[in-house]
């Protein structure tokens, strides 16, 4: 061979050497100079396991330290790496543990495993399949496991790897009904709500308050989540502890609620509806009542029927539960509910009538049982009667006639200005500002009606189909349509008794009867008093608040207030026999609110002492027929509780779920230190 | 030259013995506190002495490759060539399966692979081969004996499988044939064809392959429409679906029908996979991507410098499969980063560069057979080995040569080395 020739070759030989080289390390450089970053947090989310560690939420209190809702602390069992070949056995191996375990009550071993993974299935198919790190994700199976199952755990570690053991905190409620629905309940988040509170921090699988006070002071009672940095192996094995950001726990809130004094008006309110029920009026099945301090606006108890056990809800709530807690409708806070507010509302219309100067305080009119072609509730009439008289009886052609000379707006002014169809700005979720009628009202709302028949008459003529028959009844209905666009002269008498379109809440009506009785003054009703931080810190004191003064000069308030004295006081008192024997004096309203087609409403207003009232109570029982004879009662049992609470004999509990106040969470005692220590929580492992 | 092969193997023994190494909490916590030359006390050492072993053996072979003329082993090709196509099949009959493959011959306490030496023998016999037939290699007839010969042990180590060895000794069949004097542009075409080949097979079969899922998902989308059709549709829309069904079903029939006989006369579906995945290991994470995927998550963290000698946390954490053998480059990549991998690739050039020049200084065409075979087996394994850990080759089981774990790499390319040495001390005496 020529040596030129090898030579020659041996050159490109060596080009080819080098070029396979220069490849190489072009790739190398590519990997680990320009990308390196990326592989770096590749390389961090195989071995770091980041652990969200759950803050035990805020405490619920009552106004004299009473402890409503708590917290206890529970191991839960949850799984993963369960891209392990093992991981068939780690779940065959922990099904039986878990045997026998509370939450697997009555399962066999191989029942409990095919659980377990169908959770495991379920898991895997809901993530995005993109989303390959949700591998690294621990799929909680076991909540609520006996400290005996986890030393089992604990000790046969190395035949688990992956299983991680953690406690939370988990709500209860040691006194089952108390106070539901208005604390609420709490749930796991959900796309919705994560969506609209992503910019603080919530993940998946987080708790979240769905309802009442749970709901309304959810950033007050979450806390701060905590953190755990694990650094693992490719089983899943922890290889140590890279730190700790303890969670901090939720601020507890003291209400202005008295639990005792709350627990009587449930009690009250449920005897009520149960008498009702006994007296022959087969639909009252639910109700409200309020108790509000008149010269603050603390609510003392706020109760709504019926209710359900909170405890269902821990933990996730059963399908089986949450059908029949909606079946019953009893996650529906009826104290901010609407309903008509029959006689309760003459106060308004007697207000309206004084400040206009329609009639004197010392107007009298003889009563005959007519009034037009409007019959009194009583056939023969009241005879002579004057205003406070008027309320004394509840004479309807009094108010019939008064209605007619102050006209519907002014009545709607003074229902405003005792802050009825506003929102009171209770501290709850989900209210709504009822409904004063008037002529605009109204108007508006048959408006939209009489649009939409139009367009139904014009489809049908556009399209010169349907029978003549249908068009015709539609004309006939547009023109009874056009008729109600008036406000008419039936509607102010209506209106003048409670009856009509008016719509108000218990809540309402309550502190519409403390600004009567209180000098005129509409405070904000409120249910929570103080915020205090774990370590119990004063975070917000709440002070009473005057949302507004009622333009009412203090004689006619005065007059309202003396009639309603009168009608707890014999003769004639509409509440005289509820209040009979009664050791303070009181003034009250009865109401009576037809509903159509149905008993009716059984409302009852009232208010004590007569001299320096305190409190001011308001009762609804939905059908429950009469106010005095149906929803009085309760009412009376409220204040007589309320003057002698000391003495009464309660327990907090309702009877079959009694439960003592110890267990309690232990964070709850001994304050965590933040740590300074400021731990760098790689984000990339939510975030991708 | 010798220098470096030192250099790389004493680099080797420190990363097997890292690489092999696993942490627990306690051993973790020490080595943060020690220094790197305290470190290498702690290194795991049962696979590194079992290296040292070899290397000494390595050694051993090496200084017998080189003691004994080259010209007198060259003489023995017949008999070297029998004996290795006699031990590639011994394999196939008592061989030992590790990793989804018939590899290993047991011999007493110890195990080795032919298909490592099969490499070395192969050179040595084609050299003799070659060296016969050196001015007949210009035309087509003249290539067909040497495909054949090198074709046998070829087809042998396959049916292991072993398809990293026997592309090995495809490479070296070229590079020598280059050396012999074969018309380059022969080489080209060939080359080509071999390409073309390769690729026509893996298309057909991605065809073969889509097509069998596609009509699969079309079935199961059509059959429930057609049970419902048939129960409360009208008859001729259920008879259409019917017809429609019953085509497809037969359409996916003879597709599957073909799909299987591929297989059959080619490679398995798990090796098709496994050979393709390294386009795009994430498809497949968990499964025949893991390997390439962690590889790249090792390369790719180090970076520049590296995470620093023991704290790699893909290989300490056991995420990095077989990390002291076939994946140890990642090793290097990870703990010593950029500058570490750049290293050790110029090591491995100055070897490289040695050969060449030794390829020149030969004394005869066997010589320059010989070394040629030599160089470009190495500089094959070096590529696709390393070029596997980072993703731009296929992961087909070929070792780095003297640097991955394993008694017959290291002897083999000790004694191959030996070998080049040997032709480098009997080169040509310029005279001026």
């Amino acid at each position: 061979m020529e040596k030129k020739e090898l030579e020659k070759k041996t050159h490109l030989f060596l080009a080819l050497i080098l070029g396979a080289l220069i490849i190489l390390i072009l790739r190398l450089g590519f990997l680990q100079l320009v990308k390196a970053d990326e592989y770096r947090t590749l390389a961090r989310q195989n071995h770091l396991r980041l652990t969200r560690l759950f803050a035990p939420r805020g405490e619920i209190f009552d106004r004299k330290g009473i402890r409503i809702v708590s917290n206890r602390p529970v191991y839960t069992i949850s799984l993963t790496g369960l891209d392990l070949k093992e991981s068939a056995q780690v779940v065959n191996y922990l099904a039986g543990l878990l045997q026998g375990e509370k939450s697997f009550q009555g399962k066999t071993k191989e029942q409990i495993e095919t659980e377990i993974q169908a959770k495991i299935i379920k898991f895997t198919k809901n993530k995005d399949i993109e989303e390959k790190f949700s591998l690294y994700e621990p799929i909680k199976i076991a909540c609520d496991i006996t400290p005996q199952t986890i030393f089992k755990i604990e000790e046969q570690r190395y035949q688990l790897p992956g299983v991680v053991v953690d406690v939370e905190p988990e709500r209860k409620y040691p006194y089952g009904d108390l106070l539901v629905p208005v604390v609420g309940y709490i749930g796991e988040i959900n796309e919705r709500e994560l969506a609209a509170h992503k910019d603080e921090g919530y993940y998946l699988k987080d708790l979240i308050g769905k309802e009442g006070l749970e709901k309304f002071y959810e950033p007050y009672l979450r806390g701060i989540p905590g953190a755990r940095q694990m650094e693992v192996d490719a089983l899943g094995r922890p290889v140590r502890d890279l730190g700790i950001s303890d969670a901090v726990p939720g601020n507890n809130l003291f209400l202005t609620i008295d639990a005792r004094l709350q627990r009587l008006t449930q009690d009250a309110l449920a005897q009520g509806i149960k008498r009702a029920l006994a007296t022959g009026y087969p639909e009252a099945r639910a109700g409200a009542a309020v108790v509000l301090s008149v010269y603050s606006g603390e609510i003392l108890a706020m109760a709504s029927y019926p209710t359900y056990d909170p405890n269902i809800f821990v933990g996730g709530i059963r399908e089986k539960d949450w059908a029949k807690v909606n079946e019953k409708k009893a996650l529906i806070n009826r104290a901010l509910a609407r309903y008509p507010p029959g006689s309760t509302f003459k106060m308004v219309t007697a207000t309206a009538a004084l400040e206009s100067k329609k009639i004197s305080p010392s107007y009298v009119l003889n009563c005959t049982g007519y009034y037009k072609y409007k019959k009194d509730w009583k056939p023969g009439g009241h005879g002579r009667v004057d205003l406070r008289k008027a309320l004394q009886v509840s004479c309807d052609v009094f108010f019939w006639t008064l209605g007619g000379l102050t006209g519907p707006e002014k009545m709607a002014y003074y229902a405003r200005e005792y802050g009825l169809g506003q929102k009171s700005g209770v501290d709850l979720p989900g209210e709504e500002a009822g409904r004063v009628p008037n002529p605009a009202q109204k108007y508006g709302k048959w408006q939209e009606e009489l649009v939409r028949v139009q367009k139904e008459i014009d489809q049908i003529k556009q399209e010169n189909q349907g029978s003549r028959g249908k068009l015709a009844d539609l004309e006939r209905k547009k023109s009874k349509i056009e008729w109600e666009l008036k406000w008419r002269e039936y509607d102010t008498l209506d209106m003048a008794v409670g009856q009509g379109d008016n719509y108000y809440s218990p809540l309402q009506l309550a502190n519409y009867l403390a600004a009567i009785v209180n000098g005129g003054i509409v405070y904000r009703p409120y249910l929570v008093k103080k915020i205090v931080t774990p370590d119990g810190r004063l975070l917000r004191k709440v002070e009473p608040q005057k949302v507004h003064k009622a333009n009412v000069s203090s004689q006619t308030l005065k007059i309202i207030k003396e009639g309603l004295h009168l009608v707890t006081l014999p003769p004639g008192g509409t509440a005289a026999g509820v209040f009979a024997g009664a050791p303070y004096k009181a003034g009250a309203k009865t109401g009576t609110a037809e509903v159509h087609g149905h008993d009716n409403h059984a409302l009852f207003l009232a208010f004590a002492p007569y001299e320096k009232p305190e409190i001011a109570v308001a009762v609804v029982i939905e059908y429950g027929g009469k106010g005095s004879g149906v929803a009085g009662p309760v009412a009376r049992q409220i204040l007589d509780g309320y003057f002698d609470l000391d003495k009464t004999k309660l327990t907090l509990a309702p009877k079959e779920t009694g439960q003592s106040l110890t267990n309690q969470f232990p964070a709850q005692n001994k304050p965590p230190e933040l740590k300074p220590r400021k731990l760098t929580i790689h984000r990339e492992v939510y975030q991708e | 030259m010798l220098g470096a092969t030192l250099i790389i193997i004493f680099f080797s023994l420190i990363m097997i013995g890292s690489a092999t190494l696993e942490y627990t909490p306690e051993s973790l916590r020490q080595f943060e506190n020690l220094n790197i030359f305290l470190r290498l006390l702690h290194l795991d050492y049962t696979y590194f002495s079992k290296q040292i072993l070899w290397i000494f053996l390595g050694f051993g072979v090496m200084a017998l490759m080189v003691y004994v003329p080259y010209e007198d082993i060259i003489k023995q090709a017949r008999f070297l060539y029998v004996l290795n196509l006699f031990m590639l099949i011994m394999v196939l009959f008592v061989g030992h399966t590790a990793l989804g493959a018939q590899r290993w011959i047991q011999i007493g306490p110890l195990t080795f692979q032919p298909s490592e030496f099969a490499k070395l023998l192969i050179i040595i016999t084609f050299a003799a081969f070659l060296a016969k037939r050196e001015e007949r290699l210009n035309s087509w007839s003249g290539l067909w004996p040497c495909f054949l010969y090198i074709g046998l042990p070829f087809i042998i180590i396959l049916k292991q499988p072993d398809l990293g060895t026997s592309l090995v000794l495809i490479a070296i069949m070229f590079g020598m044939l280059f050396f012999a004097g074969a018309k380059p542009a022969h080489l080209l075409v060939l080359l080509g064809i071999g390409i073309i080949f390769t690729a026509g097979i893996f298309t057909v079969h991605m065809y073969l392959h889509q097509a069998q899922d596609s009509l699969e998902k079309q079935i199961l989308v059509l059959r429930p429409k057609e049970k419902i059709i048939s129960q409360v549709g009208d008859k001729d829309e259920a008879k259409e679906k019917n017809v429609k069904l019953i085509a497809l079903e037969e359409k996916y029939q003879a597709i599957s029908e073909y799909h299987k006989l591929f297989h059959r006369y080619t490679l398995k579906e798990y090796q098709m996979n496994r050979l393709t995945i390294f386009l795009n290991p994430q498809k497949d994470i968990l499964g025949a991507g893991y390997h390439i995927w962690q590889s790249l998550i090792t390369v790719g963290s180090g970076g520049l410098v590296g995470k620093g000698f023991l704290e790699g946390t893909q290989s300490h954490f056991t995420f990095l499969p077989i990390r002291h053998t076939d994946f140890i480059f990642s090793v290097v990549g990870e703990e010593f980063g950029f500058l570490g991998a750049l290293f050790l690739l110029s090591l491995y050039f100055i070897i490289l560069y040695r050969g060449t020049k030794i390829i020149i200084q030969a004394r005869d065409n066997e010589g320059v057979l010989l070394a040629g075979g030599i160089v470009t087996m190495f500089v094959f394994q070096v590529f696709v080995n390393i070029g596997m850990t980072i993703g731009i080759m296929p992961v087909t089981g070929i070792p780095l040569p003297l640097f991955s774990y394993g008694g017959s790499n290291i002897i083999m390319n000790l004694a191959a080395l030996g070998l080049l040495l040997n032709i480098y001390t009997r080169r040509k005496k310029i005279i001026f």
